[in-house]
């Protein structure tokens, strides 16, 4: 640390140029996890955040709820096997109007009081004769209050809005959720039949491994099969895997050329007596000391951003995410100073005898 | 050269003090077979406490090889490197950045001090280095900084002094740590013969006051007067 320090403090614009590279990365990885994580949940928070284990669907149909179609007569064997733990769930997409907007949402079907129902933040619960809905809270930006109809688009079928509950939203829509038998209602098409049926535990999973003709996702194998999901993540997620492999290459070249630069340094200090493992040590405190650094800056930047992006903007970053990148971000800084220990390590004391004869 | 045999029996009074450095039938060749290439011929030299040797010779005469031989930096094809009564040659590599540490000075020619640290700090770097106590080594360099007159450049860094204050700087760096001797590449490389005889005069005045052994390898016959011995160099060959 001794060196380490010294050296940062003498060269301090450098230090703050390399700093402020490795800033602005940390900030637009941050920046991309939390719009990765904000799309995400913007997409499928319904399946992000459920208390399901797994879903069955049909077998066709490979995890994709609006592909599958269960009959009433699969319901219950998959209940004869998996027990309480399971519960029905239909899917349509609804086009509606709450009277001034035309609006769009998927209406989902679900059994009143089961753990696939909505937690409402406010209003009422969903009741097993209940024919209204209750809709994700997004749905508000739009207009729509509590107590208002919403008419269905063609048909005209009317639903009110009985409750909000939160963070239900599907194919970045929001989720209106009805009764199964509103649902089937509104439906007429498929009565006696049901999209899926949500396990509430693994272990209920399990208990169907013998019910033949099904298909069984997990619940994060049924995201991966939401249509579109995949996609999205995986370009959001290929960007910042390359951000931070340019933030470990950027780090290792800069450092590898300083360190090849100070070859005759490193030689006088090597014959003065100074070891490897010292001066091996001096250059990782000293990546590690400005990685943190600018890291942290990055971080204390990126909780500053969100406060200004607009409300309709899907992000979403937790300080655990924010550790975590940042984690990752040291690790990578630590890894890339290899290449110039590799150089250090070769460096022979010799070179400090008749250098510049 | 004085040529040091081994005694059967020492004589007590007449004897001198024994030698910090001694260098025993020390040879380097490179490759082998055909193509070998004697770099420094087996070369046998002492050095005494509170005696600066020069070695003189053109440039490509091995003043290097020689020199890094002295300062356990390079293993010699042949013989043996005995300082401070410790045989280098038998110790293992991985030991004698540890041992150049405790026991060598050195001041060589050019890129001599680190330039992001002040002129205190590049004598306290080497207690710092020896996992020394911090306070000792402030005081040392103060009294070091304080004797070789350079007080008022201790928050300097190196490149706000001059080639001879560098060169003073870097003499007062190796004796912090005490050594027994001391090894001088050049010093007087890139100064002025006023500058180049102030700085040798420095290193013997150090040398005979603190009873240091010291050898300088230089071609600049204008401070070989300043020296207690001086052995020419050419061709690999050393003659006293």
């Amino acid at each position: 640390m001794y060196l380490a320090l010294r050296e940062l403090r003498h060269h301090r614009f450098r230090s703050l140029l390399i700093g402020g590279i490795v800033a602005l990365i940390a900030f637009m990885v941050f920046m991309l996890t939390g719009l990765t994580r904000g799309l995400a949940h913007d997409n499928a928070a319904l399946l992000i955040e459920t208390r399901a284990a797994a879903f069955v669907t049909s077998k066709d149909a490979e995890g994709v709820f609006t592909r599958s179609f269960l009959t009433l007569d699969d319901v219950r064997r998959v209940q004869a096997a998996a027990g309480q733990d399971a519960t029905p769930l239909a899917q349509s997409f609804a086009s509606f109007s709450n009277g001034s907007r035309q609006l769009s949402a998927v209406l989902v079907g679900v059994e009143a009081g089961s753990f696939m129902a909505p937690e409402v933040a406010e209003g009422t619960a969903l009741r097993a004769s209940s024919v209204g809905a209750v809709v994700d809270e997004s749905l508000r930006e739009d207009g729509v209050a509590l107590g208002d109809t919403l008419t269905l688009k063609p048909g005209g079928d009317t639903v009110q809005v009985t409750g909000f509950t939160r963070g239900a939203r599907l194919n970045h829509q929001p989720v209106v959720f009805v009764t199964l038998d509103r649902w089937h209602a509104l439906n007429p098409r498929t009565q006696g039949t049901v999209n899926a049926v949500a396990l509430k535990t693994a272990a209920a999973a399990d208990r169907l491994a013998g019910v033949d003709g099904l298909g069984l996702l997990t619940r994060a194998q049924t995201l991966q099969a939401l249509p579109g999901y995949r996609e999205e993540q995986g370009s959001l997620t290929m960007i910042q895997v390359f951000l931070v492999v340019v933030a470990a290459f950027v780090m290792a070249v800069f450092f590898y050329v300083l360190t090849l630069q100070k070859t005759p340094q490193f030689g006088l200090l090597k014959a003065i007596g100074a070891s490897t493992r010292t001066l091996a040590g001096s250059l990782i405190a000293q990546m590690l000391l400005l990685t943190v650094l600018a890291v942290a800056a990055a971080a204390l930047v990126t909780l500053g951003a969100t406060a200004l992006l607009p409300a309709g903007l899907p992000f979403a970053l937790t300080p655990a995410t924010l550790l975590g990148a940042s984690a990752l971000l040291t690790l990578v800084a630590a890894l890339s100073s290899l290449l110039s220990l590799r150089s250090i390590a070769r460096v022979d004391p010799l070179i400090a005898i008749g250098a510049s004869a | 050269m004085t040529a040091i045999l081994e005694m059967p029996r020492p004589v007590p009074s007449t004897e001198p003090a024994a030698p910090i450095l001694s260098l025993q039938h020390v040879s380097k060749t490179y490759g082998d077979g055909e193509g070998t290439i004697t770099a420094l011929h087996p070369a046998t030299l002492d050095v005494r406490p509170g005696e600066l040797v020069a070695v003189s010779g053109p440039s490509g005469s091995g003043k290097s090889t020689f020199l890094s031989i002295a300062g356990a930096l390079l293993r010699p094809t042949s013989g043996r490197v005995v300082i401070a009564g410790q045989d280098v040659t038998a110790q293992s590599e991985a030991t004698l950045p540890a041992f150049r540490l405790r026991h060598l000075g050195f001041v060589l020619q050019s890129s001599n001090l680190i330039p992001y640290l002040t002129v205190r700090e590049q004598l306290t770097l080497v207690p710092h280095l020896a996992g020394g106590n911090a306070r000792e080594a402030a005081q040392r360099a103060d009294e070091l900084l304080r004797t070789l007159g350079l007080e008022s450049r201790a928050r300097q860094y190196p490149g706000g002094l001059s080639g001879g204050q560098r060169q003073r700087v870097a003499i007062a760096r190796a004796l912090m740590n005490d050594p027994a001797l001391i090894l001088a590449d050049e010093p007087t490389a890139s100064l002025d013969s006023v500058r180049g005889r102030e700085v040798v005069q420095l290193l013997a005045q150090e040398v005979h006051g603190r009873g240091k052994a010291a050898v300088m390898v230089t071609h600049d016959e204008r401070v070989l007067d300043l020296c207690d011995r001086v052995v020419q160099i050419v061709d690999g060959r050393l003659k006293g």
